[in-house]
């Protein structure tokens, strides 16, 4: 079955690409609703922090006022879909928030906090569950397209195919 | 140890201040966590096959074929010949002496010189790291050692003097401020500020306002308001508070233009940061990390050292002990870190 929730993702990893970012897209659903919608805004931002997940995070706690919900309870109910897999800061923030599940395009060699560099799972008593590989060729080629292209800031990754 | 007492004549408030000021640096250590490898004094072992050299005038065309015949790539750091005698090769459990010469002499070794009795002898496996762990392992069997002189310097307390650790005091005594903030308005009671070592200038001071929003990490919040001071930013409502300073921008001629802004850039932080700030400050490109306290969380030291991953593409140093027990009693007082579970 084709995910409509990775597609919006994918969307948004793809809008990421054109305006010069990492190409990252997430997605937050809370009772079958997006709630948030999110891409990588470091080079706009300056902040080397703001990744796809934390924009969705900032953006459901705005969702949360407006909607008057307890922001731990609603992250305790959300489900995460992102292109790539989380790295380490973004999956401890997950994990902290114990979100209802995370899935994950392509692996992330560089800074993955899934499977890739760091186990974060390990670090936090009730860990949120993360499964990734959805969609895997389509996140990963965005990524490939934007390393390809000139990109001063970052070092070129090693991308390998996720292998499960 | 303790601090010079100067005698202060004057009762002016600043020699008051200075006064204090090198008290206190006597209350405090600077710890440097560093990766277990170097921390480490014990020597990780590894058989081998050794044999006395019965004619010494045959120990250079020994060595000369040992190396040629029976090269041993993952001993490159020891000496192939001691006192002891001759590495013949490597001594896997099941192979005894016997096998071991005969397996040489089937390789073309002629054995003159040797004893041809090898006996099982332990070395260090892996080379040195440090002086100590050099000292230790020529205990063992002579080998080679490629003295990293900052890691020396660092491992023996002596790298900052009086100067440099007033001046983290000071700096930690600025965190001191926001974490009482942090405190008072229901965060979890940590500060943390960010500071251009090269220029002496506070870059960004941030408090935790994780009462108001989980994210809202003492160091996810300064580093926020460096980009901010550079023109950036995602949480601009910090950048008005109180304990929050972001110096402007214009008082910098050359703005940093990537998103790398902590480039160059030491954060001081009053408790031992969580595996989400440890990586935060990778993705800015820290340069150094100065923290208070440590902290059950914490992921640059007790529950892993973030900095020493060697797959990472940035490492900043981290040092730990800063104006400790003052970092660690504001953390008590603060009714917060009872529910906070990172
Ligand atoms: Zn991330
Ligand atoms: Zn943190």
């Amino acid at each position: 079955m084709v995910n409509k929730w990775m597609d919006e993702a994918l969307d948004l990893a793809t809008e990421a690409l054109k305006a010069g970012e990492v190409p990252v897209g997430c997605v937050f659903i809370y009772n079958g609703d997006v709630i948030a919608k999110g891409r990588n805004t470091v080079n706009e931002t300056r902040n080397a922090t703001r990744h796809a997940e934390l924009n969705c995070m900032d953006q459901t706690a705005e969702w949360c006022m407006e909607n008057v919900h307890d922001f731990a309870t609603v992250m305790s109910a959300v489900q995460v879909w992102v292109t790539v897999e989380p790295c380490i800061m973004c999956a401890s923030a997950l994990h902290s928030l114990h979100v209802a599940g995370v899935m994950y395009g392509c692996k992330n060699d560089r800074f993955g906090g899934h499977i890739s560099v760091l186990n974060t799972a390990l670090l936090f008593p009730d860990p949120s569950p993360m499964v990734g590989g959805l969609e895997s060729d389509r996140a990963m080629q965005l990524l490939k397209d934007f390393y390809k292209g000139t990109n001063a800031n970052a070092p070129h990754p090693k991308v390998k195919k996720i292998t499960t | 140890m303790h601090s010079k007492r100067r005698k202060v004549e004057s009762s002016s408030h600043s020699d008051t201040n200075r006064h204090d000021e090198q008290e206190a640096l006597g209350k405090w250590q600077v710890t440097p966590v560093l990766d277990d490898d170097v921390m480490s004094d014990k020597v990780m072992l590894l058989d081998v096959y050794v044999d006395k050299v019965t004619d010494p005038k045959h120990t250079s065309r020994l060595i000369r074929d040992l190396n040629a015949l029976c090269p041993i790539p993952s001993l490159q750091h020891l000496k192939r010949v001691s006192k002891l005698g001759m590495i013949l090769n490597l001594a896997p459990e099941e192979e005894t002496p016997e096998i071991c010469l005969q397996k040489l002499k089937d390789w073309g070794l002629d054995t003159a010189g040797l004893g041809c009795e090898p006996r099982r002898l332990q070395v260090p496996a892996v080379p040195p790291r440090t002086r100590r762990q050099y000292e230790e392992a020529m205990k063992l069997w002579p080998c080679n050692f490629h003295e990293n002189r900052y890691l020396e310097k660092v491992l023996s307390g002596k790298l900052f003097d009086d100067t440099d650790r007033l001046e983290q005091q000071k700096y930690m005594t600025k965190c001191l401020e926001a974490a009482r903030y942090s405190s008072e308005s229901g965060g979890a009671g940590v500060g943390a500020l960010v500071v251009d070592p090269a220029k002496k200038q506070i870059i960004a001071i941030g408090y935790d306002d994780r009462g108001r929003y989980h994210l809202k990490h003492a160091v996810m919040v300064a580093i926020d308001l460096v980009s901010h001071s550079h023109g950036g930013g995602a949480w601009t409502e910090e950048a008005r508070s109180r304990y929050s300073h972001g110096s402007p921008g214009s008082s910098d001629p050359v703005l940093k233009t990537g998103p790398y802004i902590c480039t160059g850039y030491d954060v001081y932080v009053t408790r031992e940061p969580c595996v989400m700030c440890a990586m935060a400050m990778v993705h800015s490109r820290v340069r150094r990390v100065f923290y208070g306290c440590p902290s059950p969380h914490g992921a640059l030291g007790t529950t892993i050292k973030l900095n020493t991953l060697k797959c990472l593409n940035h490492h900043y140093e981290v040092f730990a002990g800063i104006l400790e027990s003052e970092c660690k009693n504001i953390l008590t007082t603060c009714p917060k870190n009872s529910v906070v579970n990172f």
